[in-house]
Parts: structure tokens; C-alpha cells; sequence
């Protein structure tokens, strides 16, 4: 049991570090992607949530 | 003979029309080398039906592409409703490039991209702009090219509303500012014809060099011109994007692309001269 548990972590792990892009840009800000959730944030703040806009 | 085609740049439009009024007023609106009749056999880009219906006696004209219904308007207002229809075409089925909602001009080649939400007197500011000389892309959508980064220009004309017609009338009396129609969900709508040095390029590029968001404040003491991270301009930037959301990861190597190669900044002011000339140093 306790062996299976450590595997799902380590996976959990795994899919943390390949599913997001970050992006530092020349004044050292940066972005990340989450690829799982399609959600975008700055890497320093908390989330904020991407809204579709006003469109006519 | 009232259905007809329109042929700007990028994309192409076909119009299954009904009314002979709309035809005129898109005419005085769009050169006449870029309106003709639909040929059978070409594919255009989207297609928008403009056709009578029966929805009482106020508004029995539907607007509507395809199978979507878009909304019922009175023949007084065809034409800005017809100019909000392919607007909402464009940021509803297009994915080819990742649009943002912004006005965007060009000087030396080089694009300055100003996105904001209605009400900030982005729309006055371009008009503007344009008068001033600079080229207009587009005062409604900034068009990314996924491969290359370029700015896509989408030459229209320059919707003016309520305040703004009157003041781009005081300031240039011999600005060309074409069916002025009341009474619309967006008060008194006005359409300001681009300058014939952005019809002549409306198809060439430019590259992005700025961004800056404009806010009009009738309050404001002194125009402030503040710089912003780049961090903080892509997010801007992908909260006034239509298609972000749709173009994923796609979208966030593009938009990253371009905000590393551009310096932002946003400008908040109550007097259109100061911030036209702090543009001018800026630019």
C-alpha cells in the first residue's frame, strides 16, 4: 500500500513539471500556461483567471 | 440585384442582402474596387444573410450567418448593425490568426497596438491618430499572424460614437465622417472613412513595437504616462483577446513572441492633444 501511494505522487510530480510553459521575458516578468487547466498567470501573483471580452 | 461581396483584407465577406439601402451605405463606406457581386463558384471567408423577416413591425430585418442568429434590427440602423455583424463574424469563427480586441496604427513600420475596453476613448484616439497621419490597421482588431508575429492589417472604417462624433468634428472639420445613424443600442453611431494612405497599404504588415492602454478620464489633473512589465501587458493583452482561450498553448507562444519584442506602457488622460503629442515622443 504504501509503495502504491508513493508512485501516484511522483507522478503527480511528473505531470506538475511537464504540464506548464513558462515564459520570462527581457524585464525579468514572466507567465506561466498551465497546460492541464488552459489557464494562464503570472508566475509572482496569484491566479487570475482568463475572461473572454466584451465583443459586439 | 442588392446581394454583394467585400473584399477586404484578410479576409473576404458575402453578403445575401435584401435591402437596397444597406448596398448604398456600404458604398459610401468601402472603395468601390473592394465591393462586387458574388461569384458562384468562390469561397469567402464568412457569409452574412441581411434578409426581411417577420418579428412585428419595429425591426423585420434578421442578421444572421448560417444557422446563427445575430439580431433584428429596424432599416434605419442596417449599416451599423450590419458593421457590428462582421465584427462578431470575425472574432466568433476566425482562428486563423489570434485577434485582440484593440486599435492599432503604424508609423515607419512599426505598429503601436491599443487595447482596451469600450468607453476608454480608444476608438477617438485612433480616429485621431489617423488624422494626424499615422496608417490605421484597424481601430476594432489587432490581428496576429501565429507564424510570423506580423500585424495583419483589417482596413475599416472607424466607428465614432455620441461624444466622439462631435469632437472629431470640432477638431478636424474636414474629417470624412459618413452615415451618422441614431438612436442604436449604442446611442448615435458614426462611421470616420481611413485615410487613403491605409487603403493603399491594407494589405501590407507591420511589426509591433508598442502597446499602450488608454484610459479617458475627464478628471484627470495631468496626463500620466506610466511604463508596465511585460508580464503584466501579455495578461492584458490575453483579457482582450477573442480567441485566446480557443488557441491554447498555440496562442500563449504567439502572444509571448510578441509582447517580448514590444514596450508597454498605460496612458491616462482628459486632453486628446497632450496625449496625441506624448504619443509623437513616444512613437
Amino acid at each position: 500500500m504504501d509503495v502504491n501511494l508513493g508512485y501516484a505522487a511522483w507522478l503527480t510530480e511528473t505531470e506538475n513539471k511537464n504540464s506548464t510553459l513558462k515564459l520570462t521575458f527581457d524585464d525579468g516578468s514572466s507567465v506561466l500556461f498551465s497546460l492541464a487547466e488552459h489557464t494562464t498567470r503570472i508566475d509572482t501573483t496569484a491566479d487570475i483567471d482568463q475572461q473572454e471580452p466584451y465583443i459586439d | 440585384m442588392t446581394e454583394f461581396a467585400l473584399h477586404t483584407a484578410p479576409f473576404s465577406l458575402r453578403v445575401d442582402n435584401g435591402s437596397q439601402a444597406l448596398l448604398r451605405a456600404v458604398a459610401e463606406l468601402y472603395p468601390a474596387a473592394l465591393l462586387s457581386e458574388p461569384q458562384p463558384e468562390r469561397i469567402y471567408d464568412f457569409c452574412l444573410t441581411v434578409q426581411r423577416r417577420w418579428a412585428g413591425w419595429s425591426m423585420p430585418y434578421h442578421v444572421s450567418s448560417g444557422q446563427q442568429h445575430f439580431r433584428m434590427t429596424d432599416p434605419a440602423q442596417l449599416l451599423p448593425v450590419f458593421e457590428w455583424g462582421y465584427n462578431w463574424c470575425v472574432a466568433s469563427y476566425q482562428h486563423q490568426y489570434l485577434a485582440i480586441h484593440a486599435a492599432v496604427l503604424e508609423r515607419g513600420g512599426k505598429a503601436l497596438i491599443m487595447p482596451a475596453p469600450p468607453g476608454s476613448g480608444k476608438s477617438t484616439l485612433c480616429a485621431a491618430m489617423m488624422l494626424e497621419g499615422w496608417r490605421l490597421l484597424s481601430d476594432e482588431m489587432c490581428l496576429v499572424d501565429m507564424h510570423t508575429g506580423a500585424i495583419v492589417p483589417f482596413v475599416r472604417p472607424v466607428s465614432l460614437k455620441n461624444q466622439s462624433l462631435q469632437l472629431l468634428q470640432a477638431w478636424y472639420p474636414s474629417a470624412q465622417i459618413r452615415q451618422i445613424t441614431s438612436g442604436t443600442t449604442k446611442g448615435t453611431v458614426g462611421y470616420l472613412l481611413p485615410s487613403s494612405g491605409s487603403w493603399q497599404a491594407f494589405k501590407q504588415t507591420a511589426a509591433a513595437a508598442w502597446v499602450v492602454f488608454p484610459q479617458y478620464n475627464s478628471a484627470q489633473q495631468t496626463l500620466q504616462l506610466s511604463r508596465i512589465s511585460q508580464a503584466d501587458a501579455f495578461m492584458h493583452l490575453a483579457n482582450n483577446s477573442f480567441n485566446y482561450a480557443v488557441l491554447a498553448e498555440r496562442a500563449f507562444s504567439c502572444l509571448g513572441k510578441l509582447t517580448q519584442q514590444i514596450t508597454a506602457y498605460r496612458l491616462e488622460y482628459a486632453d486628446i492633444s497632450q496625449a496625441l503629442a506624448e504619443l509623437d515622443k513616444l512613437c
